[in-house]
């Protein structure tokens, strides 16, 4: 598997929302993930994400921060490890600040603000600056 | 009425509860864990949550978790199915507070008779029976007072538990010496040397009386189911009618548990339960939920009280009297099914489910939560599925059971269908004369089961 086979699924890729496609079968895998679509091809284990994951940790409303605070992230946006991407108020008006679990590029933000949410539901992907 | 209920626990009673608000035209709310993203009561219900990661501290026990839910969601009240947070008067409470309906009995309800030593108070005061004994902390003399009480008796450790400092004390002559030896062992093992003492009832029968109390005054009670067929205190086998009790007992009973409920203030459905020997009935606790066995009574008296207990909850009227509610319209049987091994001492072994044949046919209900292909998770009770059997009489109802049982076939996890089979097929037990050590006395578990139930 090398680029040029790959290049079909580069094309199609550009015209969707996705950011990363991790395929494998037999063995052979390769992952594709935006803004630059460049294949990483592996043999056997699928090739890691490139992002991660910052899901909800609990029940909530999700804003982008506190009252009166300007918003932090957005697509594209460089962040800091700890940087508050936004809050998750629960339903007694408590909040808890949903954090960067490392430095690098917020590469998509799931939420909206005043969106419900529950355990485990993805908010950001994040893609840590290497 | 309600227009969406949100239901805050797990496994077959979310089903039953979700099953009531679809029939009623309700909308139901499921919240989940991580371990339970399988469960069947999330494909049921109209939405679902997922409160939290699998360990129920921190998913089935979070309120704050399980009340964001319902305000994310716009539900007008809450069931809390039984375990979890159904007893506790706290989350009755904070449910209030936050402008939900909580579908169980008032907080106060619940304090005052969810510790079994406030229960007990209750009873007094509502002239019901309890098992006779001493006050809390023996100082002075009791010679007098035991003899009075009867032997044989039992010292029990007030700060007790666990069988510490419980002693049988069958003639006075070893009154003393007992209460010293058990009043020493309390010491040691709790600091505090308080003992009292109880009849020791020594054949008793687990007798428990379902109750129904609306907000405006009227109780009834229905005909009594009987849990005597225990294993380490856990219930396995639910009948009613009981085959020791007779329609004079029956009627005592149930005025007794409708003047504890009148003197409690009770509200919603919950349970008294009692101790039965001799012809006699002591009163043990109150169950301030709807129970695991509620089915047995559901059949016999035809009644739905999941449906009984979300409106009496809204503010409704029971729906009838007393005469209605002790109806006893057929006999009613039921079997726990639990994933559990029964040749390893009941070890839950949970898995996956690799076939599964449920029973039917007259007088089956299967009250589930798991399916073919299911895999039951770890961190909850091991209960899988709940057989209900009923038929016109006990004998008919028990060749129904063992029918049944025989078509039920579930592979790749071990239940304890087998070993509901041994009981019902017993002879002591179909002649019904059996007492709360029926198991332990018959020696049933003791040997390997195998069979069908078991293979992998």
């Amino acid at each position: 598997m090398n680029s040029e086979q790959l290049r079909p699924v580069v094309d199609w890729l550009k015209t969707t929302d996705l950011v990363e496609v991790a395929f494998r079968k037999d063995g052979k895998g390769f992952a594709l993930s935006t803004p630059d679509a460049a294949p990483r091809v592996s043999e056997g284990a699928l090739p890691p994400s490139r992002f991660l994951s910052v899901a909800s940790e609990g029940v909530g409303v999700f804003q982008w921060g506190e009252p009166g605070k300007a918003r932090q992230a957005e697509d594209g946006s460089s962040v800091a490890e700890g940087a508050v991407l936004g809050v998750l108020v629960c339903g007694a008006g408590a909040s808890k600040p949903v954090k960067a679990p490392a430095a690098g590029r917020v590469a998509k933000c799931f939420a909206e603000a005043g969106q419900a949410v529950e355990y485990g539901q993805p908010l950001f992907l994040l893609e840590p600056r290497p | 009425m309600f227009e969406k209920i949100l239901i805050a626990n797990r496994s077959e009673i979310a089903v039953r509860v979700i099953r009531a608000c679809r029939e009623m035209g309700i909308k139901s709310v499921a919240v989940y864990s991580d371990a339970d993203r399988e469960s069947r009561h999330i494909a049921m219900a109209d939405q679902a949550v997922c409160i939290g990661p699998a360990p129920s501290k921190l998913s089935y026990l979070d309120q704050e978790a399980i009340l964001t839910a319902a305000k994310n969601t716009g539900a007008d009240a809450i069931h809390p199915g039984y375990g979890f947070l159904s007893e506790n008067a706290d989350f009755a409470q904070a449910c209030a507070e936050r402008g939900f309906t909580f579908i169980g009995p008032p907080p106060e309800a619940s304090r005052k008779l969810g510790f079994k030593s406030a229960g007990k108070a209750v009873a007094l005061a509502a002239n019901v029976p309890v098992v006779p004994g001493t006050k809390d902390d023996i100082t002075t003399d009791v010679t007098d007072e035991v003899a009075k009480i009867g032997y044989p008796v039992l010292i029990k450790a007030s700060a007790g538990g666990g069988g510490k400092g419980m002693r049988i004390v069958r003639a006075p002559g070893e009154l003393q010496a007992q209460l010293t030896a058990a009043a020493n062992e309390a010491k040691a093992a709790f600091g505090d040397g308080s003992v009292f003492i109880e009849k020791l009832l020594e054949r008793p029968r687990h007798v428990e009386i379902q109750i129904a109390a609306d907000k405006h005054g009227n109780v009834v009670a229905f005909a009594e189911r009987d849990c005597t067929v225990q294993r380490r205190h856990q219930k396995l086998v639910e009948e009613s009618p009981s085959p020791a009790i007779t329609p004079e007992i029956r009627r005592e009973m149930q005025e007794a548990a409708i003047r504890l409920a009148k003197t409690s203030g009770y509200q919603n459905v919950g349970t008294v339960e009692f101790l039965f020997q001799d012809g006699k009935f002591y009163f043990i606790e109150v169950n301030a939920r709807l129970q695991v066995e509620h089915p047995v009574t559901e059949a016999v008296a035809g009644v739905d009280l999941m449906e009984l207990m979300i409106k009496i909850a809204a503010g409704d009227r029971l729906p009838f009297g007393q005469e209605r509610a002790a109806e006893i319209r057929c006999h009613a049987i039921e079997h726990r099914i639990n994933a559990e091994d029964p040749d390893n001492d009941f070890m839950p072994c949970p898995g996956k489910i690799a076939s599964l044949e449920l029973p039917g046919g007259p007088g089956v209900r299967v009250d589930t939560h798991v399916y073919e292909g299911y895999t039951i998770p770890s961190y909850y009770d091991s209960l899988i599925a709940k057989l209900i059997i009923t038929a016109a009489d006990r004998a008919s109802t028990l060749r129904r059971s063992l029918r049944a049982l025989g078509e039920l076939k579930v592979r790749g996890i071990k239940t304890t269908a087998g070993m509901h089979a041994l009981v019902v097929a017993h002879p002591v037990f179909q002649k019904g004369d059996f007492d709360t050590h029926f198991i332990e006395k018959t020696g049933l578990l003791d040997r390997k089961q195998g069979g069908d139930h078991a293979r992998p």
